[in-house]
């Protein structure tokens, strides 16, 4: 290319330099001419924003928000939540029945309901399958607790379920509600597929499994045959966007339609504001809370956590941080709870009062250490937190670990605290359960080792009446929140944010979102 | 020249051996127990035990090392423990992104910065090259994922040129260079900023040599000196660069991938360590360590090719 | 004396670059004072202020005035960066001078280690060790090292084989000097040139390094502040309170710049010969 003689000595420069001055102008005129091509593919597909990317989609081992969405449009149960009203109402069963003790749940389910992928028709024997499989101890479920006192699933015949406990339980169809240890896989698929199931599940959903793109997106394709009629949308795609910045952005370009779990509330409010957008808001089925450990010293004398209690200052943190788009809690049941109550102890802000129950608990000062988990907003509401305790004389300092470490962390026990929200339905055992029975640790979610409401939780699960239930379920509260082994810090709320295009977007109050119902406008 | 070649190859296979070992070694230092992690919050003793022995961890150390090398050979580098997926088909299949975002990178870079570097070498002390320079210095010293957020707010929400996201779910070839366009333009430019210095260093150094100053005072004209002197000795130079950016942004492309949700090996190596998904892990930084070493032997044999003078080193 | 000093101003880089280091060394030594507020109290009244004379650069999400927590982040980042600098230079001097002034088996196996850690992406190195040992000051500051040090043997090797087969090496083994008399006393001081310079660039790598790491969740632990976890906690707020992680964005580039600019000079005035050898960037 340089045997032209013509020229002089630094004409190349110049003419490099224009060459490449067109070249970068080419390079940014070019995505001008097909800008369009991102709405064209909008059309039929509907495209979600997820905080983080999805890892395992078997119901039996599944946890995580992003897993269970991905779940909510594959699989079914046998009843499910009403997305508005958390009633439970008819899903693969079509109606059911209760036997006089209470000990015998008889499930007539729908007829010509086919597994996706022609893995055949859905039958007694999958529903038995699929709840053998959670029940299996060398199953490795994370929910066997979830149906302990379920003694035997049959089939009684290929429309007809029959479930034996061990004894009544006044909140047991809570548990068979399409979530988590809920849903119902295909046996032939499980059997068939094995490990290889974890990532390709097979449900009878709206929406089958198609493509896992790690770090980037999860494709669904629309079941055609799904018993409700077949959905809106041919594909959903549900885009991994950590960012909220990015993921506001692409909001903003139509470069997705639904913004799921947004979480900034500078990002709320500007999202509020902004025209072609509209911001949808519930509260959530849990709080999030500091979990103490009782079994360390001085963490164990109850004076102790209720002087923490009285130190943080909740209502700062909500207003101050979080611009009032949280609430108050007074325990670990929110609002959406039908066994709600506040006739529990408070804990107000003040400072003063803690300081002097330090002192009377002869710990006027000690090293604490807060464990949370590298995830928006639990690694950034421990900052107000430690400074708040510092203030009554409690040294402490944090301690931020990334997931896997932190789930280690907190199943070793050797932890003083962490923080935990129990995300799920509106039954009130997944929360008390998981947070303050014994059978929940080691391993499970009460790092707290509290162990003084087994009596009351078996009492709520053998209520009669609802005045019993409700009753029993005030006991447990106003015992848990008098010993505070968990401070609830505030009740969560969920926000999602849509472009105008889409309509039918219901939201329900278990942090996933469902967009079955969804369809575009025009 | 054969004699070269065979030197390199055997050079890369010990690399390649001693990355295999390199990496086992490295993860098996990662303190906590995969089992645990994967298994979460509701596992039992037993289940425990179980799994750890299906994946081997209750074997001694160089048991599981000689186990993982025999594997290895066979190309089976173990599994991930979170997905059950094989690790090498999960690495090899977000390989491709990945190399779509280096390859367009490298290829902005080196479109910017060759020619910039050569200018500004040529005009040596002139506003030109002080411009250039200041420029290059600025273009390597902000944090690449900053500059990845910079470039959303300004290139795609302030003056609408590109999607916000680095990747879409379309099959369409256009599509996907669209997307692929803002993540490769800014690690482009922040790769091309380190690719100018350099040329403007080795056009220098080759400038400076005596047989160029003989070539001026022979008066051959000096498009030619720069052409057929100085570039073709520069070159060496500015391809070693482009191997050890090469490398660069294979590691850097984490922050990449993460400010652009696009997919691709930095963000499954990413998930993988933060799942403590070691054998993922494992499969991840091996792979990538020997393209690494794969690209630098290829230069080396390049470099034979350029200049025989290298091929004994 | 005075002709280097002159040299040493006359380069125009040189002269920022260590202007802007001076400076900003100045800070961590007086951080504590200068601060106008402590960066670490909260004050959930009053988040997200606006810039305001109280507070320069308003407040973050915890009202925590942002001006002091630069302030105070400068010295952690700059604490990082000496830090990086001392541990992996001194490894990484002696792996590699010893590598190169021994020879035989023992420089080729060390070769080829450091080649083969040469192949592992150092961010992604630095990434996985801190991820292993739990994200901390110390976490970040020993990953950041052991990616580096290959880096610094594998330069150290080879400025070591250019002085090596020079005269006044053989006139100390004439006269009797012990090797390792001979590598402490005339083969590393005669290799420090480049390794200063090499110094330099790491120092600029490791704060980025740093701001990275802090990125991903992996840095630093909070309410510590950093460069690096000022702007990762600014990053959601860009579009509302851009400051935040726009003044620590720049003060990173500053550092980074000033680091690279001294790097420049001193190749230029110390060693005009390596000219070829460092890129500004390590991992």
């Amino acid at each position: 290319m340089a045997e032209s003689n013509r020229g002089q000595a630094h004409g190349i420069n110049r003419r490099n330099l224009l060459t490449l001055m067109a070249g970068v102008g080419a390079a940014t005129a070019l995505p001008l001419d097909f800008s369009k091509v991102a709405l064209a593919q909008g059309a039929k597909a509907l495209r979600v924003r997820l905080g983080s990317d999805i890892s395992v989609l078997d119901p039996a081992h599944i946890f995580q928000i992003e897993n269970q969405t991905v779940c909510a449009h594959i699989f079914n149960g046998l009843v499910k939540y009403d997305q508005a009203t958390n009633k439970i109402v008819p899903d693969l069963a079509t109606e059911w029945s209760i036997s006089g003790d209470g000990t015998v749940y008889t499930f007539k389910l729908r007829g010509g309901i086919a597994f996706h992928k022609n893995f055949g028709a859905l039958t007694a024997e999958d529903v038995k399958f699929s709840l053998d499989r959670v029940l299996d101890p060398n199953g490795a479920s994370k929910y066997t607790g979830q149906l302990a006192g379920l003694k035997t699933v049959e089939a009684a015949d290929p429309g007809t379920v029959r479930l034996t406990l061990e004894a009544p339980s006044s909140g047991f169809l809570h548990k068979l509600t399409a979530f988590n240890q809920g849903w119902i896989v295909s046996k032939k698929a499980v059997t068939e597929m094995g490990e290889k199931f974890k990532l390709n599940p097979i449900g009878s959903g709206p929406f089958m499994f198609e493509k896992w793109t790690a770090g980037s997106e999860v494709r669904l394709v629309a079941n055609k045959a799904y018993f409700g009629g077949a959905p809106k949308f041919d594909e959903l795609l549900l885009r991994v966007i950590k960012d909220e910045t990015a993921a506001a952005i692409a909001l903003e370009k139509r470069e997705i339609d639904i913004f799921y779990a947004l979480q900034q509330p500078e990002m709320i409010d500007r999202l509020k504001k902004l025209g072609g957008v509209q911001v949808l808001s519930r509260d959530a089925n849990h709080t999030i809370n500091l979990v103490l450990n009782t079994t360390v010293k001085p963490l164990d004398d109850p004076r102790v956590r209720r002087a923490m209690a009285h130190a943080l200052n909740r209502k700062g943190l909500i207003d101050g941080f979080f611009k009032g788009t949280k609430s108050m809690a007074h325990s670990v049941l929110t609002s959406s709870f039908a066994e709600f109550t506040d006739d529990v102890p408070q804990y107000g802000y003040d400072p003063e009062k803690a300081k002097a129950l330090l002192k009377e608990a002869g710990h006027p000062s000690f090293k604490f250490e807060l464990t949370s988990v590298g995830l928006s907003p639990y690694d950034k509401i421990v900052v107000p937190m430690a400074d708040d305790l510092s203030a009554v004389g409690i040294d402490t300092s944090i301690k931020v670990l990334e997931r896997g470490a932190y789930t280690q962390a907190r199943n070793s026990g050797n932890v003083q605290s962490c923080m935990t929200g129990v995300v799920g339905p509106p039954d009130p055992d997944s929360p008390l359960v998981s947070l303050y029975a014994k059978k929940s640790f080691p391993p499970g979610l009460n790092t707290a080792r509290y162990d003084a409401v087994e009596d009351l939780l078996g009492k709520a699960g053998t209520a009669k009446s609802a005045a019993e239930r409700a009753a029993a379920y005030k006991a447990i509260l106003k015992k848990v929140m008098t010993d505070v082994p968990v401070i609830p810090l505030y009740g969560d709320r969920l926000f999602l944010a849509h472009t105008d295009d889409v309509e039918g977007l219901v939201q329900n109050s278990l942090f996933t979102v469902d967009t079955y119902s969804v369809s575009r406008k025009g | 020249m054969l004699r070269h070649l065979g030197r390199c190859f055997v050079h890369l296979a010990v690399a390649v051996a001693g990355i295999v070992t390199v990496a086992f070694f490295l993860m098996r230092a990662i303190p906590g127990d995969p089992a645990a992690y994967m298994l979460g919050d509701y596992a039992t003793a037993d289940a425990l035990a179980r799994l750890r022995g299906q994946l081997g961890l209750d074997r001694s150390v160089l048991e599981q090392y000689a186990l993982f090398v025999a594997r290895a050979v066979r190309g089976d580098l173990g599994s991930s423990v979170v997905t059950g997926q094989a690790a090498l088909t999960e690495i090899l299949d977000s390989l491709p992104a990945s190399a779509a975002l280096a390859v367009l990178g490298l290829l902005i870079a080196i479109l910017i910065g060759v020619p910039l570097g050569i200018a500004s070498a040529v005009r040596q002390g002139t506003w030109l090259d002080v411009a250039i320079m200041l420029a290059a210095l600025a273009g390597i010293s902000f944090p690449v994922f900053w500059l990845g957020l910079a470039a959303i707010l300004i290139l795609s929400h302030g003056l609408d040129l590109f999607p916000a996201l680095g990747s879409s779910g379309s099959e369409d070839l256009l599509t996907r260079l669209h997307h692929l366009a803002l993540p490769a333009l800014v690690l482009g430019f922040s790769v091309s900023a380190y690719i100018a210095r350099l040329t403007r260093s080795a056009m220098l150094e080759v400038l400076g040599q005596d047989y160029v100053r003989v070539a001026r005072a022979m008066g051959i004209p000096e498009r030619r000196i720069l052409y057929k002197l100085a570039l073709r000795n520069a070159l060496i130079p500015i391809l070693a660069v482009i191997g050890v950016t090469f490398a660069w942004s294979l590691g850097n492309a984490i922050l990449i991938e993460v400010v652009f949700s696009r997919p691709g090996l930095g963000s499954t190596l990413l998930k993988a360590i933060l799942a403590r998904d070691y054998q993922l892990v494992q499969a991840g930084v091996l792979i990538l360590a020997t393209a690494v070493v794969v690209t630098n032997t290829v230069l080396d044999v390049v470099y034979g090719v350029i200049d025989p003078r290298l091929r004994s080193g | 004396m005075s002709t280097e000093l002159r040299r040493y101003l006359g380069h125009p880089g040189l002269a920022v670059g260590t202007a802007i280091l001076v400076l900003l060394v100045m800070i961590t030594l007086v951080a504590g004072w200068i601060a106008p507020h402590s960066p670490l109290k909260t004050d959930m009244a009053n988040t997200l202020a606006p810039m305001s004379t109280s507070h320069w650069l308003g407040t973050d999400q915890f009202g925590r005035d942002v001006l002091s927590r630069i302030i105070m982040g400068t010295r952690v980042s700059i604490q990082v960066a000496f830090a990086v600098v001392a541990l992996s230079l001194s490894a990484g001097t002696i792996v590699g001078a010893l590598a190169g002034f021994a020879g035989g088996w023992t420089e080729r196996i060390t070769v080829i280690i450091i080649d083969i850690l040469l192949a592992f992406p150092g961010f992604l190195l630095a990434l996985a060790l801190v991820a292993a040992r739990g994200s901390s000051l110390e976490s970040v500051i020993v990953g950041v090292s052991i990616a580096f040090t290959p880096r610094v043997a594998a330069v150290m090797r080879s400025v070591v084989l250019t002085i090596k087969p020079r005269p006044f090496i053989e006139a100390s083994r004439a006269i009797g000097l012990t090797e390792l008399r001979i590598l402490l006393r005339h083969v590393i001081p005669n290799a420090m040139p480049p390794v200063i310079v090499i110094a330099t660039v790491s120092a600029a790598t490791a704060i980025l390094a740093e701001a990275g790491l802090s990125f991903l969740g992996l840095g630093v632990q909070p309410p510590t502040p950093t460069w690096g976890n000022i702007i990762s906690d600014g990053n959601p707020l860009i579009t509302t309170n851009p400051w935040i992680s726009l003044s620590a964005g720049f003060c990173i580039a500053l550092a980074v710049i000033a680091f690279n600019l001294l790097g420049d000079g001193l190749r230029d005035t110390l060693d005009p010969r390596m000219r070829q050898q460092t890129g500004a960037r390590m991992l």
